[in-house]
């Protein structure tokens, strides 16, 4: 036997807390032990508000003997009328009423991959995980082919972000139930990849078209990468949130961005990263013309007037760094 | 045997000693007697008798408080009130003269006000004036004796603070390892000694004490007194001294570097040998070169390098070393590596090699360009870095950066610093050091193979 109406107790968020059946009005609500809702909050009423027909035929809360009373839409009201998407606080307590009659909202399409869950993407992440460590300890180890320091670079790599995924997977469990650790450990590993062809990517750019630029920011670049690898974790922590988290990534990377540039610009003085390029590559994969040695004059024959400006500047005595000369120089025995 | 005891880093080493005042304590050696004309203790003990009435010690003092910061020795010449003593003890009196005061000492213990009147900051030395006249036992005559290698020299000033003292040696020779010219005393030098007279047996003064080098047992340098002629001249034409020596510096460091280039410049650079590549170098009395050889087997690959570098800087503040030049070549070659990994290897030698800041008291931040470049011969990454001086306006210190990029498993990484020149010369110097990396044709490959060690020190006067 179905019911009328239904009271729900809604959260902070919209998310409705607890929803209570009635077959018929007035449905009486506050702390007292003689109400039909009996509400734990301390800053309600024993009789605080009745939902009842009013002459009318219309649906309204009106407020009892209470000190808060009832509030909708941040004013005091002393009743209002219910609809389905009328909701009122009382206290520290926001209900809504819904009748019978609601119409819900369509279904939505499922996106979820369930098949991609459990041990596929676990898998395919430990993959992914041993053929980046794999290539980065090819290519930054010279010299005889040593296994047992491949396995144990696999190893280190794979044990960090089984510790990473592991982390996300409990908070997923905290919010929907369920870890998805296979899920979080694809996602790692595919960052990782990324990271690790972005960085042979941009060091190519760099190096064959003289496209300085993508070496010179590379700490933004690898920003990005992680702001994208945060996205998909939180995406899969909280599915119905996609919006909220994109906003959110790419406020954390504009932020991180920003205080790289200023931490970058404080300590050095320069926006970039570093002073210059150091990537190289094989010599075959040069793109772009090698410029002449008078051309390259020409371009420090410009830089002669930024550095008589620096040199004009009087600096703040406070910014100065006892001693800090460019030069390595021989310490001083004085 | 210099060689053996130098260390041949590619890093700039600490040759000299300035002996200003206390740190370092040397083991002081005694003297083995053998002269001809008197046993050492009396000829010692007499030219310290005459001499001590004109023997100060100087001292650098915070005006704030009164401490002292510096110690140093100086002498009085003839019976003017003139003093003479190295720059690098009154350094800091030149350049900040609102936070340091100088005061003197005699051999009595009186204490008096010094004041700045002349200085050379190329050859160290600084004349100051006191309240005080000397007795004329340190004259400065026109013609100057003719020293003899072997010859018995002393030196007199007080080292280390601990009061007044004399100790014994012998000339030999002049060292040009710098572009002003140095005795070479072998005989203790102890910091706190700087400034103070070398005279010969006769009472004559052949320098002024300056250096010693650290690496070696009683290697000790002197300022030839001829350099001092010119200075007095001076020092005794100017009434009133100048209100800012900074400009003063200033001017000396532009004609020095002038010198310096004109050296570098004068003919066209020479060439070795790394590997298959003709490199770059200028090897002469003032500019070194050694080499070393790396073999990474168990890496897979090797370096081989060559660095040439000025022994001496000009000394301008504690924080502050200019005049200098150095190369630094280092060729890394591999036989079988795959090129990629190679070129990681390569990156990693190539990164760091340029260092900046922007609050530095002394120079602005490094400026760089930086580009593939081709010469005629070869392609390479070239950086080129110059930052300036922020107190001496018109000079710069110019970093090169190159590494050859025409072959997959051989690089040529150069490091070429320059300090303290003017804009236009290190704009000469660098085009030619970037024109002149080449790469010989295979069969030729050890044909133009170095000119070894030259002997060390030169031949004496």
């Amino acid at each position: 036997m179905s019911h009328a109406f239904f009271v729900e107790i809604l959260a902070r968020n919209g998310d409705v807390k607890q929803r209570i059946p009635f077959h018929d009005l007035p449905i009486r609500i506050g702390r007292a032990y003689d109400n039909d809702i009996i509400l734990d909050d301390p800053h309600t009423a024993a009789h605080h508000a009745v939902i009842e027909t009013t002459e009318g035929g219309d649906v309204q809360i009106r407020s009892l003997e209470s000190r808060n009373g009832i509030v909708y839409r941040r004013q005091r009201v002393p009743q209002q009328r219910l609809d389905d998407h009328t909701s009122v606080r009382l206290g520290h307590t926001t209900i809504r009423l819904r009748q019978r009659d609601f119409v819900v909202a369509d279904e939505l399409a499922d996106s979820t991959n369930h098949q991609w869950e459990g041990w596929p993407p676990l898998l395919a992440g430990l993959v992914l995980i041993a053929l980046q460590a794999s290539f980065a300890h090819w290519l930054n180890q010279t010299g005889k082919t040593e296994w047992l320091e491949y396995l144990s670079e696999i190893a280190t790599v794979a044990i960090s972000m089984v510790f990473w995924s592991g982390a996300w997977a409990l908070v997923t469990h905290l919010f929907s139930g369920q870890l998805r650790f296979g899920r979080h450990l694809f996602i790692a590993a595919s960052g990782l990849i990324l990271g690790e062809l972005w960085s042979l990517l941009s060091s190519y750019l760099a190096f064959a078209f003289s496209l300085e630029f993508f070496t010179r920011y590379s700490t933004h670049f690898d920003t990005v990468v992680i702001a994208v690898v945060l996205f998909f974790h939180m995406v899969t922590v909280m599915p119905r949130r996609r919006w909220q988290w994109g906003v959110l990534t790419v406020l954390l990377a504009v932020g991180a961005m920003g205080l790289s540039v200023i931490n970058s610009y404080q300590n050095t003085g320069r926006l970039a990263g570093e002073l210059y390029m150091h990537d190289l590559m094989p010599p075959a994969l040069r793109q772009s013309p090698d410029i002449s040695i008078d051309t390259f004059m020409d371009q420090v024959q410009k830089m002669k007037a930024g550095l008589d400006e620096a040199q004009q500047e009087e600096i703040d005595p406070d910014e100065l760094e006892e001693g800090a000369g460019p030069e390595d120089s021989p310490q001083q025995d004085e | 045997m210099l060689s053996t005891l130098c260390r041949r880093s590619a890093r700039a080493v600490r040759w000299m000693v300035l002996i200003a005042c206390a740190t370092a304590v040397l083991p002081l050696q005694a003297q083995t007697a053998t002269e001809k004309i008197a046993p050492p203790s009396s000829s010692a003990q007499r030219l310290y008798a005459s001499a001590k009435k004109d023997l100060l010690q100087l001292r650098v003092l915070l005006r704030n408080g009164r401490s002292q910061s510096t110690t140093g020795s100086a002498f009085l010449l003839g019976e003017g009130n003139l003093a003479v003593t190295n720059y690098h003890v009154i350094s800091q009196i030149a350049l900040e003269p609102e936070t340091y005061i100088g005061e003197y000492v005699d051999t009595d213990g009186k204490k008096g006000a010094v004041e700045l009147i002349a200085l050379d900051v190329l050859r160290d030395l600084a004349i100051v004036r006191v309240d005080r006249t000397g007795t004329g036992s340190f004259q400065l005559p026109d013609e100057l004796p003719v020293l003899e290698q072997g010859e018995d020299l002393y030196s007199l000033g007080n080292p280390l603070d601990l009061g007044f003292a004399i100790s014994e040696g012998t000339y030999n020779g002049i060292s040009r390892r710098g572009f002003s010219d140095h005795l070479m005393f072998t005989g203790p030098l102890n910091p706190g000694m700087s400034g103070g007279p070398n005279i010969t047996a006769a009472g004559d003064i052949a320098g002024v004490n300056v250096s010693h080098r650290r690496d070696g047992e009683l290697v000790s340098f002197l300022v030839p007194a001829r350099y001092l002629q010119q200075l007095v001249t001076l020092a005794q034409g100017q009434a009133t001294p100048p209100a800012d020596f900074k400009p003063i510096i200033g001017e000396q460091l532009l004609d020095y570097q002038q010198v310096m280039m004109d050296h570098l410049l004068s003919e066209p650079l020479t060439h070795k040998t790394l590997g298959p590549y003709q490199i770059p170098v200028r090897e002469s009395e003032q500019l070194r070169c050694w080499g070393s050889s790396e073999d990474h087997t168990q890496e897979n690959y090797t370096t081989d390098s060559i660095y040439c570098g000025m022994e001496s800087v000009v000394f301008i503040s504690g924080n502050l070393q200019t005049g200098r030049v150095s190369f630094d070549h280092q060729l890394i070659s591999s036989k079988k590596d795959n090129p990629l990994r190679f070129s990681r290897l390569v990156s990693d030698s190539f990164s760091h090699q340029i260092w900046s800041s922007h609050r530095s008291e002394e120079v602005t931040a490094q400026q760089c360009t930086e580009e593939f470049v081709a010469n005629d011969h070869l392609p390479m990454r070239a950086v080129l870095c110059a930052s300036a001086y922020r107190k001496f306006a018109g000079l710069y210190n110019f970093t090169l950066l190159t590494i050859t990029t025409d072959d997959p498993l051989m690089s040529v990484k150069s490091l070429y610093e320059l300090r303290g020149i003017s804009y236009d010369n290190g704009m000469a110097i660098t085009r030619q050091l970037l024109n002149a990396v080449t790469r010989a044709t295979d069969e030729a490959a050890t044909a133009g193979e170095t000119t070894g060690d030259k002997t060390t020190g030169s031949a004496a006067e």
